[in-house]
């Protein structure tokens, strides 16, 4: 097609043939644009968990005092994360930090001044509950995936 | 008449886009705004001088439908300077249409 066709089209053919492919055009690269924005490129998290223990009776109360700190985790979809586990428990108490399926992390230690660690791929979208397999139904929290 | 209006439209477009860049866009955003301008400043020059008409008027109208196709689906930029810069610009498009159908009638006017 040479400029001397187009030159000759009627103004409807041009106007509907531009109209066409500059929607078509300025869409793609709206959408690309919008999906580019929201996108997150994996990363490695590291993330720090500790015991805690709340000031009651859990005696008293029936109820484990031990928590989570913290007790929301979030990452992204394909993200490598790095739990860092802290039993900072004053006594002797065991503490675990427990994902069930899909993950299988479980880490479970004896009070001590340093962490141990697991590493993970969260490759699987979702809510999941950790916990101390000791100190349920107070000592859990979530983490989030976000796909 | 038509042609003027087209030019002052595409001047404010670009003025608007060159200080939306600077006032208002942030992070690396800003050039392409600048960008947008710039051309929008061409092109009311290409079309006061009546360079090629029959390339540059439909040129234009496809710019400015691409620009306003990209704007609503990225769903960037959602601000009262952002919608009055993309009210004119379809009013550009309108006024590009009636410039090319008069341009390709058998006895232009204008």
């Amino acid at each position: 097609m040479t400029p001397s066709e187009i030159r000759k089209w009627s103004a409807s053919r041009i106007i509907l043939v531009v109209l066409v492919a500059s929607v078509i055009a300025g869409s793609s690269v709206g959408l690309a644009a919008s999906t580019a924005a929201k996108y997150q490129a994996p990363q490695t998290r590291e993330i720090n968990v500790f015991s805690y223990t709340l000031p009651f009776n859990d005696t008293l109360y029936k109820l484990p005092h031990d928590v989570f700190y913290p007790d929301r985790i979030l990452v992204y979809k394909g993200d490598t994360v790095v739990i860092h586990f802290y039993n900072i428990d004053n006594g002797t108490e065991r503490h675990s930090f427990t994902i069930d399926a899909p993950y299988n992390i479980n880490i479970d230690i004896p009070p001590q001044p340093y962490p141990s660690n697991a590493t993970f791929v969260a490759n699987v979208p979702g809510i999941f509950l950790y916990k101390c397999v000791y100190h349920t139904p107070t000592m859990e929290g979530y983490m989030e995936v976000l796909g | 008449m038509f042609r003027a209006g087209a030019v002052s439209l595409m001047s404010a477009l670009g003025v608007i886009d060159l200080a939306y860049g600077s006032l208002y866009a942030g992070g690396n955003y800003e050039n392409i705004w600048y960008v947008m301008g710039a051309i929008y400043i061409a092109f009311a020059g290409i079309t006061a001088l009546e360079l090629q008409p029959w390339l540059f008027q439909p040129t234009v109208l496809g710019y400015s439908l691409f620009l306003f196709s990209a704007w609503l689906t990225s769903g960037v930029s959602r601000d009262p300077v952002a919608y009055s810069d993309k009210a004119i610009e379809v009013i550009l498009a309108i006024s590009m249409v009636q410039l090319i159908r008069i341009s390709r009638s058998p006895n232009p006017i204008s």
